[in-house]
């Protein structure tokens, strides 16, 4: 293998691979890069097993052939690169040549035939999508996925199609629930599906800041798959059952607020400055006309604010985790208002953005 | 002012023995070690003359008392009893804060009214439990519950100790601080080092005496509960066999539950305590996702602990459960176990409450208590 390219084009599809390859060195194969270079075309593919990254990079192959070199150390290495051009060449013994103006590394790698394989999507079976949507989609559920790995079925995004061309994803740790449904089109899936978080913080980079642009995704056994321009995204789909979702999401909670969504994000702010650093427990109480938010902190102090609002129900009291409200507000666009329903202090609570029916977040109340 | 009567059974599990068979009485009654291997739970004032006490291995206590009569652990029995002595106390007060089977406190504050002086109901309280019960308790009567700790076990046995409101230093001072409770060989140690010997001295630094002898943790109420709460028993023959264990986890996990909820509190994390024959002991513990006061729950999590941690072909000689980390408020439940755990707490609350009124046996869960059969 040989081959030569521009070094911006190298480093920016080597970036990909950076988040990707395993840290805990369990297989030493999948610290590596695999470079792969075939017919004019020179292709770079990362893994842990769960997720994986394929890019293309433009150049010269003189070459053809394979070889694996730690993704980290190429990369420093490419970034230092004195000069434009650099050229690559697997050398005896699977050590590889980096050559840029006067500076030469070799660096020792690792057969190519050792690295695992990918399974080859049909490129007509994916389905094109707005980036901006999947975006905002995955986005807007993420932060919700539970970082408790005895849960295993709990630690990704779970994707639905409910017919007509609407696709559902739900994120849960089991103490709040975010769900956003958008018109997107058909995705192939039968049933529903669990995308592993790793995955998605991945899709979320590449999408960063992607207004326009289209991205295609497709699913094929137990693999996602989510291309945007010259980068392919993998990801092995979770096992297991997705708890039934549906039965908590409450349909009949009668008192009803609505807020102003930045004033309620800033109060909310500036009261769980005094909550407590580990479980952020704030009060709300409904009274009419008036939300009142309030922590009180035996260690530090307490701190009240009233909002008022549109409201003739009966008093309630209903204790949270600032942080899970927080968090929704900082993913639901500026501006607005959202509203929030509850039935009681134990019962879960809903929090929709007003005039967004795609969009709901469920959250547990803190006993108090 | 508040006004705490502590209320400390004396000798109990032996004074029941006692009441049961009247034959015991007068005579050196020893519970627990019978079998020589285990340790003594509990030892009747004629025997205590001998020098036995509790928590002294069996064969110990054999040798310093010959003509001892040793009874093995009745563990239902003594819990039934202390059920009734509770109910005793409870008729006297609303807040009734339960320390273990044979200790409480009365919170007397607010009674005058209703009941007249708190040391003349602290005086009917003793008397009552006296005469109909057969028991013999020690009160200690202080605006602190600390002091009326400390008072009740000065008093024992058969005695009430009033410490005055503004007395309570006059009657600390002279008291080593070994006397304070939460004041272990360690502690003690330290205070040591520092030339603090009696309260007297301790009381000298303002800051040690708020960590070791909180006055005004009566008043700060709800926030001040145990650290855990915790039950277990030394086993009358040793087991190998995990199932049998595990029907023993399940009377101490019911013990541990209705404490837990009599006191409104939910634990986060539950610990077994193992002692093998050869006096290895180990403890494990797990940290629960949601804070528990439901007996399966807390069973479930002391099974599992022992399936993990139990030796193979390992000789058990004690087992114990307890919870800690204990909360009254500031956990989540999961959306997707509330209405259960809902139930369940409605279902435990009848439990509890029939229990009260007709006794333990009143209502068993179906297992695995009839796997025994």
């Amino acid at each position: 293998m040989e081959l030569k390219a521009k070094r911006g084009d190298f480093l920016a599809t080597l970036y990909w691979t950076q988040g990707i390859v395993e840290r805990r060195n369990t297989m030493p194969i999948l610290a590596n890069v695999l470079i792969e270079s075939y017919k004019g075309n020179i292709r770079l593919t990362a893994t842990d097993l769960e997720v994986g990254v394929r890019g293309t990079v433009d150049g010269e192959v003189s070459q053809e052939g394979a070889i694996t070199a730690n993704a980290k150390k190429l990369y420093e290495i490419v970034r230092e690169a004195p000069e434009e051009t650099l050229q690559l060449k697997r050398l005896e013994n699977d050590w590889v040549e980096v050559k840029s103006g006067k500076s030469v590394f070799k660096i020792v790698g690792m057969d190519a035939r050792e690295f695992p394989q990918f399974p080859n999507f049909d490129k007509e079976s994916l389905s094109t999508i707005p980036a901006n949507i999947v975006r905002e989609m995955v986005e807007r559920t993420m932060f919700s996925v539970s970082t408790d790995e005895t849960r295993h079925s709990l630690n990704g995004v779970f994707i639905e199609e409910l017919g007509s061309g609407s696709v559902r994803m739900v994120a849960t740790d089991g103490h709040r629930l975010a769900l956003m449904e958008r018109q997107i089109g058909s995705l192939g899936l039968e049933k529903g599906v669990i995308l592993p978080r790793k995955g998605l913080a991945e899709v979320r980079k590449l999408l960063e800041g992607s207004e326009n642009g289209l991205v295609s995704i497709g699913f094929k056994e137990n693999m996602g798959l989510i291309v945007k321009d010259h980068v392919e995204l993998f990801m092995r789909l979770i096992e297991g059952e997705f708890p039934d979702y549906t039965k908590v999401i409450p349909n009949d909670n009668q008192h009803v607020v609505k807020v102003e969504k930045d004033n309620f994000l800033h109060a909310l702010r500036r009261v769980s400055i005094l909550s407590s650093e580990r479980y952020k427990g704030i009060k709300m109480e409904l009274n009419e006309g008036r939300l009142s938010l309030s922590t009180n902190n035996p260690d530090l102090g307490e701190a009240v604010e009233d909002i008022d609002i549109e409201y003739q129900g009966k008093s309630l009291t209903v204790g949270f985790n600032a942080r899970y409200l927080l968090d929704v507000l900082g993913v639901l666009e500026a501006g607005g208002e959202v509203e929030i329903s509850f039935k009681d202090a134990l019962s879960p609570s809903l929090l929709k953005k007003a005039g967004d029916e795609g969009y709901l977040y469920v959250i547990m109340p803190m006993r108090l | 002012m508040r006004w705490y009567l502590h209320v400390d059974m004396d000798a109990f599990f032996a004074s029941v023995e006692q009441v049961l068979n009247p034959a015991l009485r007068g005579k050196p009654v020893i519970v627990g070690g019978a079998s020589g291997r285990g340790v003594v739970t509990s030892a009747s004032y004629e025997a205590r003359k001998y020098g036995v006490h509790s928590a002294m291995p069996g064969f110990q206590a054999r040798k310093l008392c010959p003509n001892g009569i040793f009874l093995p652990n009745r563990h239902k029995v003594y819990s039934e009893f202390s059920h009734k002595v509770f109910a005793i106390l409870e008729q006297y007060s609303p807040e009734v804060h339960a320390i273990s089977i044979d200790e409480g406190v009365v919170d007397l504050t607010g009674t005058e009214r209703l009941l007249g002086p708190p040391l003349k109901t602290a005086n009917e309280i003793l008397a009552r439990l006296e005469k109909e019960l057969g028991l013999s308790a020690s009160g200690g009567l202080s605006t602190s519950r600390v002091v009326a700790k400390i008072a009740a076990t000065l008093a024992k046995p058969h005695g009430l100790i009033h410490v005055p409101a503004g007395s309570e230093p006059d009657f600390l001072s002279p008291l080593p601080v070994q006397r304070i409770p939460g004041v272990g060989p360690k502690t003690y140690e330290e205070l040591q080092r520092r030339g603090i010997k009696t309260i007297a001295d301790l009381l000298k630094h303002p800051e040690l005496t708020r960590r070791y002898l909180d006055f005004d943790e009566a008043q700060s109420g709800e926030r001040s509960h145990d650290h855990s709460i915790g039950n277990e028993t030394t086993l009358d023959a040793p087991l190998k066999d995990r199932k049998k264990m595990e029907e023993v986890l399940w009377e101490l996990v019911e013990e541990v539950g209705g404490r837990l909820r009599k006191q409104e509190l939910y634990a986060r994390c539950i610990t077994v305590k193992i002692r093998y024959t050869n006096f290895k002991t180990i403890t494990r513990s797990r940290t629960l996702a949601t804070p528990t006061c439901f007996d399966r729950e807390i069973f479930e999590a002391g099974r599992e602990l022992l399936r993990k941690n139990l030796t193979p072909g390992g000789s058990v000689r004690l087992l114990g459960i307890s919870a800690s980390t204990l909360l009254s408020s500031g956990w989540q439940e999961s959306m997707f176990d509330i209405e259960k755990r809902l139930s369940w707490e409605k279902l435990y609350r009848g439990i509890d409450r029939l229990r009260r009124k007709y006794g333990d046996e009143a209502i068993g869960v179906a297992t695995p208590h009839s796997r025994r059969q």
